[in-house]
């Protein structure tokens, strides 16, 4: 287990963007060196971003987006780390499965849309299992792994001062498996979000961000589609920077002990 | 106190570690266990705890024994949870019992007052120095007021300074506090300079070779290593220490 990274200076973190923007606008909006439908100038695609945000169409699609995949996800990681935790205690049973969960692990998200579509449906329902299954098998490898792969001696040593099972699993079995279950919510995080904007795309919706990118696709609306892919990318920083704080004050010892 | 009545402990099969064990300690002695790597120390301390069972034979006396029995760790930094301070580490042994808080930060505050530890319990684990660490460990193993006090070769991640203040600090708090106590060396200098007796073992099957009663008075001072006597204990302990270890030891 590797130490987390330490973040870079706000100038610094703040350099990139603005070394990618000025290249951009270097390309598309001064030079015009791109035809504008594969580039199109920076400052149109941010006052389509504008309008989007003042029509209220962005808050629309990102709401539906965020609310299919705030379902699939959390459930996700609720049932993955529970049934982890419960499968890395019982070693046994964990053998058993562990084919089985290999196997569905092996098998590409997009492969079950049509296999979900037949079960769920072309609603919201569909979406949310398509988040929840990745997300709950990773959750639930790592959460076993933390657990397997936990130091037995601290075990050993609450068991000498007559600890119980369950105080055992409480006061040492869950925290030796959090640093591997926030890589698991980290993975998760990233998959789900993917998952979520294509089964937008596939199956179909009237409102969500992969409908409004496809959509933008079909009709050359580059503009409207960059703009989406730039709210796509800041959720998407967003999120996972939100994950690492909450990795850095929950595991604050890896790296260090 | 405590009688282990020819224990024996086999895993798996045939793999005999642990073979007609046969000793007794006695109530507020100094025990010490000396005996080769792997040979089933740590084992018969389990048993003792009641973590890992007997194959054959008993241990008398243990039973009255659960839950008086503190336990200090050879690998300090894998048994302390570096997710808790230095006083939840110690704390825990009375959390797990159910203690009150007002009752827990009693026992605390009683113990810090006899030790007088030089670090602030409330910093973490993984900023404290190994000797600051194993502190906490003692500590955590006293907290339940033991009636008796197993060291498994605590001092053996310490650098030497550490090592010769916690042999005294040990045989200071077994005094103290009217502690039994079952030491694990493989240092045999420590293991004499320690022990009331030291119970020589084999290795595996490991057996009791000889028991060796150390007939010099306490309190024991660093000067002891020098002297005469301490010089013919030692060779005494070579001579069984030859014995159990077979070809390994160049003793002719």
């Amino acid at each position: 287990m590797t130490a987390i990274p330490s973040t870079p200076s706000r100038a610094t973190f703040l350099l990139g963007f603005l070394l990618l923007a000025a290249a951009w606008i270097l390309v598309a909006d001064i030079g015009g060196l791109v035809n504008a439908i594969l580039l199109p100038p920076l400052v149109d695609v941010l006052k389509r971003l504008g309008e989007l945000i003042l029509n209220g169409s962005l808050a629309r699609d990102l709401g539906a987006t965020m609310m299919r995949w705030a379902y699939g996800f959390t459930l996700g990681v609720t049932a993955g780390t529970l049934a982890g935790l419960f499968l890395g205690v019982m070693p046994r049973i964990y053998r058993i499965f562990e084919g089985v969960i290999e196997f569905f692990r092996a098998l590409p998200g997009t492969a079950i849309f049509p296999l979900f579509l037949i079960l769920f449906g072309i609603g919201d329902a569909s979406k949310i299992a398509l988040v929840f299954l990745p997300t709950f098998l990773l959750m639930l490898v790592n959460a076993s792994y933390g657990v397997l792969h936990a130091t037995p001696e601290r075990r050993r040593a609450l068991q000498a001062f007559g600890a119980t099972p369950w105080q055992v699993f409480r006061h040492v079995v869950v925290f030796e498996a959090l640093p591997q279950i926030f890589i698991g919510l980290r993975l998760a995080l990233s998959l789900s979000l993917i998952v979520i904007v294509v089964s937008e795309m596939f199956i179909g919706t009237e409102v969500g961000i992969g409908q409004r990118i496809y959509d933008s696709y079909l009709t050359t609306a580059v503009t409207t589609l960059y703009a989406y892919l730039l709210v796509m990318g800041c959720l998407g920083y967003a999120l996972n920077k939100a994950c690492m704080m909450l990795e850095r004050r929950c595991v604050f010892w890896v790296g260090r002990a | 106190m405590i009688s282990f009545n020819h224990v024996r402990r086999v895993f798996g099969k045939n793999c005999v570690i642990l073979d007609d064990v046969h000793f007794n300690v006695e109530e507020k002695s100094f025990v010490t266990l000396f005996g080769p790597n792997g040979c089933g120390k740590t084992t018969l301390m389990n048993m003792l705890c009641g973590t890992d069972h007997l194959t054959a034979g008993r241990i008398d006396g243990a039973e009255a024994l659960q839950g008086q029995i503190g336990f200090v760790f050879q690998d300090y930094r894998r048994t302390l949870l570096p997710w808790r301070s230095g006083a939840d580490n110690i704390l825990l042994p009375l959390q797990l019992r159910g203690f009150s808080a007002d009752a827990q930060r009693q026992r605390l505050d009683d113990l810090v007052r006899r030790l007088q530890p030089d670090f602030d319990l409330k910093q973490k684990i993984y900023t404290l120095s190994g000797g600051q660490a194993q502190m906490v460990s003692l500590m955590r193993a006293l907290i339940i007021q033991p009636r008796l006090l197993i060291l498994d070769e605590p001092f053996s991640a310490l650098d030497y300074a550490r090592t010769l203040s916690f042999r005294q600090l040990v045989m200071d708090i077994a005094r103290d506090f009217g502690l039994t106590v079952l030491f694990i060396s493989h240092d045999l200098e420590e293991a004499l300079y320690l022990g009331d007796k030291v119970v020589f073992l084999t290795q595996k099957p490991t057996r009791v070779a000889e028991i060796l009663p150390v007939p010099i008075p306490r309190p024991r001072q660093l000067t002891l290593f020098g002297s005469s006597d301490f010089a013919a204990l030692k060779l005494r302990a070579l001579e069984i220490f030859g014995r159990c270890a077979g070809d390994v030891l160049p003793l002719r």
